[in-house]
């Protein structure tokens, strides 16, 4: 028989703080954490916005945390609090003996031009240039990908299954969502499942700006993501950690956990369209949003808000329009969904995203109240859902949706619902 | 959707290992004890301290290139092009046609060992012309970067999505479930967890597991040296010495295996026996302290547990083998703990390629001990230091093998247990 998932604990960790009640307030009042910014001080670099976590509030507000911690990398110091802060939440923090894993989303690994350049000979990079000055290398590029899953378990006596996904932007939801599966097929009874990233240096902001994703506008100042508007241009990039604790039912009403809502369904897809753009017609992402429908059980006209991926991409918001038009055709159900880009607030966390996404959902879900879309003011005529422009809105909510679609056309859809000791109740 | 206890039949693998262009070729080489590494070479880094590794040769780089649809190949790594050929190979072993189902019931799950990208030489051409005076100038860096294409112009693709998953999804038109894992040795159970899962819960019909990696990369050779973890190869091809007393630290390499999953049933549909039945997957972490090496046993009996499984009822055991002489002899303290006593021969495939990131080696080695009733001996192996344990040595032994059980462990702290058994065997 399958178990029952519910999410018991939230941690955020962003520029709109570092609980998720201060991350929650911010999104319902429509505040925006985009603000001018350039990569290690180069004036004329292309990008010019993005949403990075403020350096010193964060040390300030985590130095108790941090200070026990060997180095790392700059999304697992914002992995790392925001697990700390979701299992606290869970009033989880110090237990021992639980059967539980860690699923994280993560992406690009950090390279700083500093640690590169000690690489460099004469003659290009030297392996043993490198090496002579290995102590000035910083060591938190010397671990694997895998660090902040790692320092997760560690920190939280976490032995069960250990995934560290990287499925670009679509990273952290497909880790919430294969927690979800293991939980429900009995293999756990709990997992700390999120995401962490940090784009915001030198050499992963020319790649991406190489591949033409991020906006370069200075059109729009701080209102430079815009999804679904006609002034879109790209993306804005961000950083930061989000996780939850999931948990089977029984285990938590055994321990008489808060429950915040319940996930039923969970839904994966490839694109098999391109490497670099999704689906015209978001085929793929149509299929992870039917898929996740079938898996919780659930028809269509069940759910009544989208969370959606909502880049702010010339690409993807009209191919994810087209996707919900598809899946929510029957009835026109689409005209009645309220479809909300949390990305419009916070920029895009790359492959974290899903995480900060997926607790708004969840919180939208149980309180009946649904974040904006902000700067939506020339909506694109191919984008012509409702998007909940500017203002939060209440909204009785059934059961939502979570969209997250990644690089190279890999796509998830999750499905959560307000918990109810009766299911179908 | 499938009933839990449905059975996950491998029905298909194929590879592109360090001197091995298939499954055949590793299982020769293991029977003759050949090893496969070479001298280390690289046109991106110089250094005359690694100065051996499992290399994938260039002919077998140009194999698997061509294996890679013409339009796809600027932006696939090397790793996912090992990965694609390994693949294509995989299939045909398992006489499957993909073209037959529908793609949206096609799963793929990929292992990556780490990130290759960012790699140094990605940054090399921009960083070159712009030192001046050994200082940075960082306006002109970024100039060369985006407007002289000093950079991998894709770099994002290659570092951003685990590039294997992208990469063959589109060789092979799959468009069901999904998931790619970059985290070392431990990638490759997370694939293949979550691959069965996807099987055994009806969420797919035909699972495709690619794994595949490098340990070629500057930064990744710094840490593992800095460990000592590596040995100073002073005896060439011979210096991968697992559970030998003259080991001194691992070769390491890079490669690629491909493994094909179905369900019992859909396997029967297609009259198609398998490799091998999945009989139980299981891992423990142990990310507490270097002294907790008991989990790696306790790995495997928390596994054989849960699948029902007596450790009576195992034939042979592959073993991970590193090369190093604590990992080694921590490795045999843990099988005498889980043998307790009993005589079931251990093997290992380590000294042959090299030590692999995210591909499972020892999987592809049970595989063929299942197929020919062979378990091979270890190569390099002179001077055991278990005397307890039945290290297979000098000549491998021809036994009835049904059962198999492989155990990984990797420097990071993750153990692994995964149990094959013959199609038929109950």
């Amino acid at each position: 028989m399958n178990s029952r998932v519910v999410v018991t604990g939230l941690g955020v960790v962003g520029r709109l703080g570092f609980e998720w009640q201060d991350f929650w307030a911010a999104l319902l009042a429509g505040q925006s954490a985009i603000v001018p910014w350039q990569p290690e001080n180069i004036e004329d670099f292309p990008v010019r916005y993005a949403a990075p976590v403020d350096n010193a509030q964060f040390a300030s507000y985590f130095s108790a945390q941090l200070s026990a911690q060997p180095p790392m990398e700059r999304r697992s110091q914002f992995g790392l609090m925001a697990a700390h802060q979701a299992m606290n939440d869970a009033g989880l923090l110090g237990k021992t003996g639980l059967n539980m894993g860690v699923a994280v989303g993560s992406g690009i690994p950090e390279r700083y031009t500093p640690d590169m350049l000690l690489a460099m000979g004469d003659g290009g990079p030297d392996w043993q240039t490198l090496y002579a000055k290995r102590e000035q290398l910083n060591p938190a590029m010397r671990s694997g990908n895998d660090q902040l899953a790692a320092l997760i378990a560690r920190a939280h006596g976490a032995n069960g299954p250990v995934q560290n996904f990287s499925t670009a932007c679509a990273g952290a939801a497909h880790a919430i969502g294969s927690s979800f599966r293991m939980i429900r097929n009995g293999e756990v009874n709990c997992m700390i499942a999120g995401g962490a990233d940090s784009v915001l240096n030198l050499m992963t902001m020319v790649g991406l700006n190489l591949l033409g994703a991020p906006s370069v506008s200075e059109d729009y100042g701080d209102k430079l993501c815009r999804p679904f508007d006609e002034g879109r241009s790209g993306f804005v990039a961000a950083e930061g950690g989000a996780f939850v604790v999931l948990e089977s039912l029984d285990h938590a009403l055994a321990r008489g956990a808060h429950i915040y809502g319940e996930v039923v369904g969970f839904g994966s897809s490839m694109d098999a369209y391109r490497v670099t753009a999704p689906h015209p017609e978001g085929k793929g992402a149509a299929l992870s949003m039917h898929k996740a429908l079938v898996d919780a059980g659930l028809d269509a006209d069940n759910i009544n808000y989208i969370n959606a991926h909502g880049t702010s991409t010339p690409l993807n918001d009209t191919a994810e329009t087209f996707a919900i038009k598809t899946v929510f055709a029957k009835d026109q159900h689409y005209q009645k969904l309220a479809v909300s880009a949390t990305k419009s607030q916070i920029g895009h966390w790359i492959a974290a995203a899903g995480a900060p996404e997926f607790i708004a959902t969840l919180l939208a879900t149980q309180q009946g109240i649904v974040p904006p879309t902000l700067n939506l003011e020339n909506p694109d005529p191919l984008c012509d859902l409702d998007y909940v422009p500017h203002k939060a809105r209440a909204v009785t909510i059934n059961a939502a949706l979570s969209n997250s679609f990644g690089f190279g056309g890999l796509n998830t859809s999750l499905v959560v619902k307000p918990y109810k000791e009766d299911r179908h109740g | 959707m499938a009933n839990a206890s449905t059975d996950i039949f491998i029905t298909g693998t194929g590879c592109l290992l360090p001197g091995c262009n298939n499954p055949a070729d590793l299982w020769q080489r293991l029977l003759e004890k050949k090893c496969a590494t070479v001298p280390y070479t690289s046109e991106d880094i110089t250094t005359q301290i690694i100065s051996w590794f499992g290399h994938i040769s260039p002919d077998q780089a140009a194999t698997a290139l061509a294996a890679v649809p013409f339009k796809l190949r600027r932006y696939a790594t090397p790793a996912s092009q090992w990965g694609i050929k390994a693949t294509v190979d995989a299939l045909t072993n398992a006489q499957l046609d993909l073209a037959c189902i529908a793609p949206e019931r096609i799963g793929l799950f990929t292992a990556q060992g780490d990130y290759s990208y960012p790699s140094l030489p990605s940054f090399t051409a921009g960083v070159g012309k712009a030192i001046e005076q050994n200082n940075l100038n960082l306006p002109a860096l970024t100039n060369e970067f985006l407007n002289n294409r000093g950079m991998d112009a894709f770099l994002s693709i290659k570092g951003l999505s685990n590039n294997s998953l992208a990469i063959a999804s589109l060789a092979f038109g799959t468009r069901g479930d999904c998931g790619a894992y970059v985290q070392n040795k431990s990638a490759t159970i997370a694939a293949l967890r979550s691959a069965v899962m996807s099987l055994r819960y009806g969420y797919s019909d035909v699972a495709l597991v690619i794994c595949t990696g490098t340990y070629n990369e500057a930064l990744t050779l710094t840490e593992l040296y800095q460990q000592n973890l590596l040995s100073p190869a002073k005896q060439g091809a011979a210096s991968q010495r697992p559970f030998d007393q003259q080991a001194d630290g691992s070769i390491l390499g890079e490669g690629a295996i491909a493994l094909i999953l179905e369900t019992r049933a859909h396997a029967q549909k297609r009259n198609v026996a398998g490799l091998a039945k999945i009989d139980g997957i299981g891992n423990k972490t142990a990310f507490l302290t270097v002294d907790q090496h008991n989990n790696y046993h306790h790995c495997a009996q928390k596994l054989l547990q849960k699948a029902g499984l007596e450790l009576d009822s195992v034939d042979a055991i592959v073993a991970t083998g590193a090369g190093g002489k604590k990992a080694d002899q921590q490795e045999v303290v843990q099988l005498e703990q889980l043998l307790n006593g009993k005589d079931i021969p251990v093997t290992c495939a380590s000294a042959i390629t090299g030590n692999l990131p995210a591909c499972p080696l020892d999987m592809l080695t049970a595989l063929q001990m299942l197929q020919h009733q062979k378990i091979p001996a270890i190569a390099n192996l002179t001077n055991p230091i278990g005397h307890q344990l039945h290290l297979v040595q000098k000549e491998s032994l021809t036994q009835p093998v049904q059962r198999v059980l492989t155990l990984n462990r990797c420097y990071t702290g993750f153990n692994s247990a995964v149990v094959l058994s013959s199609p038929s065997y109950q």
